[in-house]
């Protein structure tokens, strides 16, 4: 699943959950593209890590790719990195 | 309002307390508070400038904090040269926030002043310092990741508010600017509140923090990074070796997070979680410390939206409007118990009110003290040497009236230096004090604000006033003035004294600007001279802009309201008087001759259909006028409703009230209708 959007913040989590809910029952292993991505805020990294814990419960696969620096740098920021596999 | 706006109105108003403290300095001579408000300055917008990652701000803010630590420790002198670099620093911090706020490059003249400041501030630390500076710029890295004496380690424990998302800040800056003051050790997240993708509620927030930080600052340089979400987070900072705290947080914390900080190896958790039990429990009563007392009754200022202010003041005058109707009710069915609770309630209305027309009160003192620089500089500029006294710095006044009336003060202050004080061998010459003197009084008058600028200066000449209107086409050349009405002639729209335009005043664009401004809220303005003695402008402001005590009276089929401030007496306009007037506008008011306005036939009013007619003497200045009204209700809390722009220009009129009948209630512009009088009477 390719994020479309340059940012990631509270005003595009609510489509964003949508989106990947879709992705959640319709796929046996989850992708997050994240390479048009420039700017990622808390509440984006916080409903990865829902989405994480929802994949773990289904044992699905979830991957992230194609991270630029900036945005590693955030997660790793939040100290979220290692739980999800970034 | 935003983070972002919160910061620029907090720097905002640190680098001003820093210009009063630098202003200050100049006059009175340095101490340790002035000191301290210019380090404050720099030392907070700098830990602001880093939460927003502002680096430009941080950078050259950190190299002014460090000079000015150097100076709290008596290491270096703020003397008149370092004064004046700070003034230097402060205009810059604010062309740099300016620039970083609107996500602006520095461009080059902005670049190279930044270049030119820091190499004047750091040229001024002692020797050893500034080798320390060349380090830590150098090595600030590798410095990160040392663990030298001073460091400290600190643990951070932080929960967010659900709705913390919403206050538009992201913690990750905070974290990142964290960085910049020493290490985040280890970030463990706290993510057991976050529920599964179904159930989520995606913009609140369910993450927290478990945080280890080495660092050199204190605990107060911590928590002020978190300034400005404080009310939108729980958090603790406590040093890692404070045993006392860290048990306290252990017996506290949930056993999930107990496990993530036993995991990650922090506390020592193990033998913590088995001491748990023997811990005993402490009464609160019995470790309150002072420290804790001191935090329970310390004051603290809120920062409120002025519009909410201004929401409050609005219901609070709906309420009075309400409450008037069932006063009025209770009087018609003759209720004493409900006209009892009603009066009751118009008092605590009255308390309310005062309370929060109070809180949008300020002295006035604060805002004009940065007139100082203003005056020094521009004085300065023209070879000019001039003392300006600031009087009455304690009078409040509404914060947006002091707002909207900065403007024309500052451009009035400039007149006076610029075309109003001569230049030293001029004034001696004149035989007087080569220092011009310019005085900024305020005083409260009559329910009324007065400023007055006043100057020893040329003063103006009404003959070269008159000539120059004349010559401009703006009054006849036949026209007979006196020497007040030739000084109005200057806030005529493109009207310049100044026989040669200079870059301060004189382009002929201000004076018409700053009597509409001051028009606009309600204001007067006056102007008395004496040639070669000087100038006085007279600003009269409405004290209050949204409510008034006012007097209600009936004038024919009308009812009027009239600012009770100015109300001097009521006469009654009895047989007597009538006789002695014949058939003149004015009466004999112990031994002083009244002028009388018919309000009556001002508005075209019908024929009243009272007996009875009385006078209401006013005041507005030094003009006293009697309003010939018909009935007198009395005393009437009353507020000012806009009339709307089809009758804002009515002359006489500066507003409606509704009243609890539900009727109309027109309030008297009382200095409009002195203004038209005189005119009425001159022509």
């Amino acid at each position: 699943m390719k994020i479309e959007t340059e940012k990631i913040g509270i005003y595009e989590v609510e489509n964003l959950k949508k989106s990947l809910l879709q992705e959640l029952e319709n796929s046996n292993s989850i992708n997050i593209d994240l390479e048009k991505v420039k700017k990622i805020e808390l509440s984006a990294i916080q409903l990865f890590v829902s989405l994480k814990k929802s994949c773990d419960e289904k044992g699905i696969v979830l991957t992230f790719s194609k991270i630029n620096e900036d945005i590693h740098k955030n997660i790793e920021m939040s100290g979220c990195d290692s739980f999800l596999g970034v | 309002m935003d983070e972002l706006d919160l910061f620029r109105e907090d720097s905002e108003e640190q680098l001003q307390a820093m210009e009063n403290a630098l202003v200050e300095a100049n006059e009175n001579g340095v101490d340790e508070e002035i000191i301290g408000s210019i380090f404050r300055a720099m030392h907070t917008i700098k830990g602001s400038a880093g939460m927003f990652g502002f680096d430009n701000v941080v950078n050259f803010t950190h190299v002014a904090e460090n000079l000015m630590s150097e100076v709290r420790n008596g290491k270096v002198e703020l003397d008149s040269e370092l004064i004046e670099l700070f003034f230097g620093v402060k205009d810059h911090v604010e062309k740099l926030i300016e620039l970083e706020t609107a996500s602006l490059p520095l461009d080059g003249e902005v670049l190279e002043k930044n270049y030119d400041l820091i190499d004047k501030l750091t040229k001024k630390l002692p020797e050893n310092n500034l080798l320390n500076e060349i380090v830590s710029i150098e090595q600030e890295i590798k410095e990160k990741n040392d663990t030298n004496e001073d460091n400290t380690m600190w643990h951070l424990s932080i929960r967010l508010h659900e709705d913390f998302f919403e206050s538009g800040m992201d913690i990750l800056s905070i974290f990142s600017f964290l960085n910049s003051m020493g290490e985040v050790v280890i970030n463990i997240p706290i993510l057991n509140n976050i529920p599964k993708l179904e159930d989520i509620s995606p913009t609140k927030a369910y993450i927290g923090f478990e945080i280890d930080f080495m660092t050199d600052v204190d605990k107060d340089m911590i928590e002020e990074a978190f300034e400005f979400i404080l009310d939108d987070i729980e958090l603790k900072v406590f040093r890692h070796n404070d045993e006392k705290a860290v048990k306290k947080f252990l017996e506290n914390v949930e056993e999930c997070v107990l496990k993530e900080l036993n995991d990650n190896g922090i506390f020592e958790i193990e033998t913590s979680v088995e001491n748990k039990k023997e811990i005993p429990k402490i009464e609160e009563k019995k470790i309150s410390t002072p420290s804790k007392n001191k935090k329970s009754t310390k004051n603290f200022s809120l920062r409120v939206e002025s519009t909410k202010v201004d929401q409050l003041m609005n219901q609070i005058s709906e309420m009075v409007i309400a409450n008037a109707k069932v006063a009025q009710m209770a009087e018609l069915k003759e209720d004493n118990e409900l006209e009892e609770a009603s009066e009751t309630l118009t008092h605590l209305l009255e308390e309310i009110r005062n309370s929060v027309m109070s809180i949008r009160m300020v002295p006035v003192e604060d805002s004009f003290i940065k007139f100082k620089r203003i005056v020094t500089d521009t004085a300065k500029k023209l070879g000019k040497d001039i003392e300006f006294i600031i009087t009455g710095g304690d009078t409040e006044l509404d914060k947006t009236v002091i707002e909207k009336i900065n403007d024309p003060l500052v451009h009035m202050l400039r007149n006076s230096i610029d075309h109003g004080i001569e230049m030293p061998p001029e004034r001696i010459a004149k035989g007087k004090n080569p220092k011009g003197r310019i005085e900024l009084k305020t005083y409260p008058d009559a329910g009324t604000i007065v400023i007055e600028i006043i100057d020893d200066g040329a003063g103006l000449d009404s003959e070269k006033l008159k000539q120059k209107a004349i010559d401009k086409g703006l009054i006849d050349s036949n026209a007979n003035l006196t020497d007040k009405e030739c000084f109005e002639l200057i806030f005529h729209a493109g009207f310049s004294t100044a026989s040669q335009v200079s870059d301060i005043s004189g382009r002929g664009v201000g004076m018409d600007v700053v009597r509409r401004n001051i028009e606009e809220l309600r204001g007067k303005i006056e102007i008395d001279s004496i040639l070669g003695k000087g100038t006085k402008f007279t600003i009269r402001l409405p004290l209050t802009l949204a409510i008034i005590d006012g007097f209600l009276v009936q004038v024919g089929n009308s009812k009027f309201v009239i600012p009770l401030d100015m109300i001097q007496e009521c006469i009654e306009l009895t047989k007597d008087y009538k006789e002695k007037m014949k058939g003149n506008n004015f009466v004999n008011l112990r031994g002083e001759i009244l002028p009388i306005f018919d309000v009556r036939k001002y508005f075209n009013e019908d024929k009243s259909y009272y007996e009875r007619e009385n006078i209401v003497v006013v005041r507005y200045a030094n003009y006293y006028i009697g309003l010939l009204v018909d009935e007198l209700f009395g005393e009437y809390h009353t507020v000012i409703k806009p009339l709307g722009e089809v009758f804002s220009n009515v002359a006489g009129i500066s507003g409606g009230s509704i009243l609890g009948s539900g009727e109309v209630a027109l309030i008297f512009d009382i200095p409009a209708l002195i203004d038209y009088y005189i005119k009425q009477q001159r022509s």
